[in-house]
């Protein structure tokens, strides 16, 4: 069996998944953001450099000899300077306009899936074309394919929804209707017996929320996601105004999706579907608990062209896009 | 007269000055006719050296046969004239010249004409053998493009053949597809809503890298480690299987 790798390259997170000898999957991630450090003088650079070292964070040193924090700790460290960490991705995509960050992301995938030896295969992950806005999914592919090639891999890009297909449908022969739920945007796609017959993305995810929840609130977005990802939030019974307010935003967010979803299926030439199909929720939001009874109390009184056997999360919401990938450079 | 040997001949002859010649014996007979035999076998003379020539030319060999009757007559006329010139007091000897003359100028001249006539035969004989050959080589020529084009004929044919039943074939699937569409206005599943604009569009897909040209120089201090796997592992190479045996022969 050959080896491969996937990659799921998400707005928020990046996530690498290789095979081991044992068959197993070895995941890797690496938070999509990072925070320029400019020092003020040499002396101030070597403490930097130190305070950097001893809590073991990711940095990356430029020809100013600013340091850029990369990963977790970019994130973290915004927050202790009341500052915002940069994102080289918005809504699913590199963007030509943050040439800036282009070398940084390029830097964090080389430090999640090393070097291939010129043919190793690679899958990685795109969104769907938007429904609801535009961006250009062409320049981020061609990047991304740029930058896998220089580091030694053939590059295969496969939309997000389909990866979690194969990821989370083998038992279900393919068929049903998978949902990444992101922080830049929601990905969905139909799969029947093995073929996606309808894929497309809405562009708002987690970052839609933390931006909503934060201008109700008046705090920073920033603040919000530490909230929302750290906080233990039950969406059914959420703790506190910020708590609250987001549990409002993941139920205006899921409908928005639902709705969209129900419009593009009623336009779409879809197989008469023979049985009950299985919803799989995945992505960084669906963690959250009480995402699935959301979704399903949310999906109450929505029309879908076929039956729905029930709603399930994936089995590891963070690397179902990536498992998928692999799989599919592995076949 | 006696011999050298000492045998004496005893006639008397008549001494010369007296002797009346009649010039009637056989001698003279015989003299008469032999200048007919000289000229008789000039005329075989030349039979033999036309013969060889003329063997496979019947209107010629006609010809000279004719000319040699003519010639013998002319021959019989002048040996009848040569009589009365000998008879006139000519001396044999000038008549057989003249004769022989007559003869070599008269071969000479049929010897030319024929040989002329044959020449002219052989160069036409030539020319007409070249011509055959020049036919023959147009015929050969022709014969090819012949074949060459029946080969072009038959792959014409075979290409209308199979285009017909391609055509075929085209008009039984837009009969079909015809059908199916009928169907699917009846049952309403195509509305005048589903038209799909076919207008062209422009192409206008072109990456530029942007770090193609500015490839900055940065120190990297990234390392990551793998996740700890908190949900359970997962068997790939069994997931590779089944996803073989669901996808089958489809491409990704």
């Amino acid at each position: 069996m050959s080896n491969g790798v996937g990659l799921d390259i998400g707005t928020n997170m990046l996530v690498s998944a290789t095979m081991n000898a044992d068959g197993h999957p070895v995941y890797k991630k690496q938070r999509d953001a990072f925070l320029r450090i400019k020092p003020k003088s040499k002396v101030n650079q070597k403490s930097i450099r130190m305070a950097l070292e001893n809590r073991k964070a990711n940095f990356i040193i430029d020809e100013l000899g600013d340091f850029i924090v990369v990963g977790e700790d970019a994130l973290i460290m915004a927050n202790e300077r009341n500052d915002d960490a940069r994102r080289p991705m918005s809504k699913g995509v590199l963007s030509p306009k943050e040439k800036d960050s282009l070398p940084m992301i390029k830097l964090i995938i080389k430090s999640l899936i090393g070097n291939g030896d010129g043919s190793t295969n690679l899958v990685f992950s795109v969104p769907a074309e938007p429904v609801d806005g535009e961006f250009d999914i062409f320049f981020h592919t061609e990047m991304m394919k740029s930058y896998m090639k220089e580091m030694g891999f053939d590059a295969i890009p496969l939309n997000e929804g389909f990866a979690i297909a194969f990821s989370e449908l083998l038992d279900d022969n393919l068929t049903g209707m998978c949902l990444s739920f992101g922080a830049g945007m929601v990905n969905t796609a139909v799969v029947y017996e093995g073929d996606p017959i309808v894929q497309f993305s809405v562009i708002k995810g987690g970052d839609w929320i933390d931006q909503s929840v934060g201008k109700a609130l008046d705090e920073r977005p920033s603040m919000i996601q530490v909230e929302k990802e750290e906080g233990s939030i039950d969406l059914m019974n959420p703790e506190g105004k910020i708590q609250e307010a987001i549990a409002v935003y993941y139920s205006v967010l899921i409908g928005y999706a639902l709705d969209n979803i129900v419009y593009e299926l009623e336009r779409s030439k879809l197989p008469a579907f023979r049985s009950e199909i299985p919803v799989v929720v995945s992505g960084g939001l669906t963690l959250a608990k009480g995402f699935v009874k959301k979704f399903e109390s949310t999906m109450v009184g929505k029309k879908f062209p076929f039956r729905i056997s029930g709603v399930r999360r994936a089995k590891d919401p963070m690397t179902a896009v990536a498992n998928g990938a692999l799989l599919a450079a592995i076949l | 007269m006696a011999n050298k040997q000492g045998i004496v001949y005893r006639k008397q002859l008549p001494p010369k000055a007296t002797k009346q010649l009649g010039r009637g014996g056989p001698r003279d007979m015989q003299r008469k006719q032999g200048i007919g035999y000289a000229e008789i076998n000039m005329q075989k003379i030349d039979v033999e050296a036309l013969k060889e020539i003329l063997l496979n030319n019947k209107e010629a060999k006609e010809e000279l046969k004719t000319e040699i009757r003519k010639e013998i007559g002319e021959m019989k006329e002048a040996v009848s004239s040569n009589k009365s010139i000998e008879g006139m007091g000519l001396p044999f000897d000038v008549v057989e010249k003249k004769i022989k003359e007559a003869v070599e100028v008269t071969e000479k001249n049929v010897r030319e004409r024929y040989e002329s006539g044959i020449n002219s035969l052989n160069t036409q004989l030539n020319t007409a053998k070249a011509q055959n050959k020049e036919l023959n080589i147009l015929l050969s020529e022709r014969k090819q493009e012949i074949v060459e084009l029946k080969n072009i004929i038959r792959s014409k044919d075979e290409l209308i053949e199979s285009l017909q039943k391609h055509k075929d074939k085209e008009i039984v699937d837009l009969k079909s597809n015809i059908t199916d569409l009928i169907d699917k206005i009846k049952t309403g599943k195509i509305t005048s809503d589903d038209c799909v604009d076919v207008r062209p569009i422009i192409d206008d897909k072109i990456f530029i890298d942007p770090l193609s040209e500015v490839a900055p120089e940065l120190d990297s201090h990234i390392s990551v480690d793998a996740a700890n796997d908190k949900v359970a592992k997962r068997d790939l190479k069994s997931d590779v299987e089944k996803l073989k045996g669901l996808l089958g022969t489809k491409k990704i």
